[in-house]
């Protein structure tokens, strides 16, 4: 799930985060169980498949933006005032 | 001081819009311990000022707003001022365009004098999940404003400003107008253009007004409604005002009470303070009708899947690489990754995470698609039930403020403070928090859901529970 929303979950806290997730989920996952939507149900829309895509782009950082704090920072569009 | 008598002093000459705005600042400056601003803006402020001045001598109108000083949540654009919602990973965007509905508050003498602080892009109900540090409360600063609009609420509530914009996905104007006693409105979706809010979940998010009185909310919202073609979802009308402002009659209106909402109260509590409240409105004419309403107990389970869902694909786009600041990694998608990872704060990448979840092959048939079957649902219940009713009334909230600190380690417990705000949020109908008295020293909201569309219901019954 971590790689599909593109973010990282460090080891020490997988655990701990993963239980939280559960515990979230086993209350929203109610909502399987609630009766009275039955005839609600909306049209079914087309989905994608899930998968973490790799980027198309590559050796996009050719231009040093480190600012002094060592974050990287967007650089300027070509052209723009 | 009401924004109306402001804009009239100023309009007539009586008073100067410079002294107005610098009475304004010195009171962001003298509450900075509120941690209500992300920024204040007191070069703009006075600039903007002294133009309205300018105009007044020239014997030109600057509008039904003229001169009176406004705050904005850090997730409204205006152009060329910074625009971070309270994210590490906003920090040094600033805006290309200014809102349409900032723009035509402008359009109408309005003065920004500062962005407010808030709940990082609109996650959280207590103003503690902002990278700037929490927001507290005006009325006991051991506790919390409530959220997401934390600093507009508490620049309210501490007379800063007489007016602050604030935007609503789940209660995020009402919940914190009720924490601070205040005024919170949540137009009906598509009353107010979406162009130039920061997105989170985007079939719910409205900006709204928090004042100090329900007319000034009802100007202010009215001035900011209207079709936009920047937001497709817009509704072509503009709000009505309500017809009588000044001596409403509440005769013969039908004010529903849903038993999920009433029933089992404790004694002693905010539900049993507010219907004390309620049994007011019945002395001076209203009638109050309990009904059932189960579907209500589905809207926080909904409501979080739902919003989960659009804000991970809404927050996709900040990815280190267009927006804010980037993390460096050694390929491009682990700088993306750790952009994110660092960037977003700890409630709203549970959010991302939970909203893939939810969409995941799967899993979204029971959760997700369930989810959307019950917002239909919903939907359907309320327009039933406003079909033979003027309002609904809820408490605004389950409890006053908390204590900072004490809900922030337990999600769970935080959700569960939206459980009344949601549903509307959920259906698109109008709702506001009107202050009803206080609880262990406190204040207290009142939720009022109006009909599809139709504020002016909600606003007249406001105007009589608030007096102004």
């Amino acid at each position: 799930m971590a790689a599909l929303a593109r973010l990282k979950v460090p080891e020490e806290k997988l655990r701990e985060v993963a239980a939280e997730m559960d515990a979230i989920l086993a209350f929203m996952g109610q909502i399987a169980a609630f009766e009275g939507a039955e005839n609600a149900d909306p049209e079914p829309a087309d989905r994608r498949p899930d998968h973490a895509r790799e980027p198309a782009a590559s050796n996009a950082f050719q231009g040093d933006y480190t600012d002094a704090s060592g974050a990287v920072i967007v650089p300027p569009v070509k052209g723009a005032s | 001081m009401e924004a109306l008598i402001i804009a009239g002093a100023v309009r007539m000459g009586k008073r100067s819009a410079l002294d107005v705005i610098d009475g304004a600042l010195k009171r962001a400056e003298a509450h900075a311990h509120l941690g209500a601003f992300t920024l204040l803006m007191p070069e703009h402020a006075r600039q903007r000022a002294a133009a309205i001045d300018a105009e007044v001598r020239a014997g030109k109108d600057p509008g039904r707003l003229a001169g009176v000083p406004i705050a904005i949540k850090d997730n409204i654009a205006h152009a060329g001022h910074p625009l971070e919602a309270a994210s590490r990973i906003l920090k040094g965007h600033r805006a290309t365009d200014t809102a349409t509905a900032l723009a035509r508050l402008e359009a109408q003498g309005a003065v920004v004098i500062g962005r407010t602080n808030m709940d990082e892009f609109g996650m959280g109900s207590s103003g503690e999940n902002s990278a700037i540090g929490p927001t507290k409360n005006p009325i006991d600063p051991s506790r919390v404003p409530g959220g997401s609009s934390s600093g507009s609420a508490a620049a309210v509530a501490a007379g800063i400003v007489p007016v602050a914009l604030g935007s609503d996905t789940g209660g995020s104007v009402r919940q914190p107008a009720s924490f601070c006693g205040v005024v919170g409105l949540k137009p009906s979706y598509g009353r107010i253009s979406r162009s130039g809010l920061i997105a989170f979940g985007s079939s719910l998010d409205q900006i709204g007004p928090l004042t100090r009185s329900v007319r000034d909310a009802a100007v202010v919202a009215s001035i900011m409604s209207g079709p936009d073609p920047l937001d497709s979802t817009s509704l072509s009308r503009p709000m009505a005002m309500p017809e009588d402002q000044r001596t409403p009659s509440i005769e013969g209106l039908r004010i529903g009470l849903p038993h999920q909402a009433w029933n089992g109260a404790p004694e002693h509590s905010v539900q049993s303070l507010l219907l004390q409240s309620l049994r007011k409105l019945e002395s001076l004419g209203a009638i109050l009708v309990p009904f059932d309403m189960p579907i209500l107990e589905a809207a926080i389970p909904a409501y979080y899947l739902l919003t989960s869902a659009e804000a991970a694909s809404n927050l996709s786009r900040f990815d280190g690489l267009r927006y804010g600041q980037r993390s460096a990694g050694d390929t491009l998608e682990q700088t993306v990754i750790e952009s994110r990872s660092q960037g977003f704060g700890p409630e709203v990448q549970r959010r991302i995470l939970l909203g893939t979840f939810s969409l995941a092959a799967g899993f979204s048939d029971d959760l997700y698609r369930k989810a959307t079957a019950v917002r239909t649902a919903m939907r359907s219940a309320f327009d039933e039930a406003l079909g033979g009713l003027d309002a609904i009334a809820t408490p605004t909230a389950p409890t006053t403020a908390f204590k900072l600190g004490t809900k922030v380690g337990d999600p769970m417990q935080m959700y569960l403070s939206d459980i009344y705000t949601t549903p509307p949020s959920l259906t698109g109908h109008p709702a506001i928090s009107v202050p009803s008295g206080h609880w262990d020293g406190m204040p207290v909201g009142l939720q009022l859901i109006g009909q599809r569309e139709n504020e002016a219901g909600i606003l007249t019954l406001g105007m009589v529970i608030n007096g102004r």
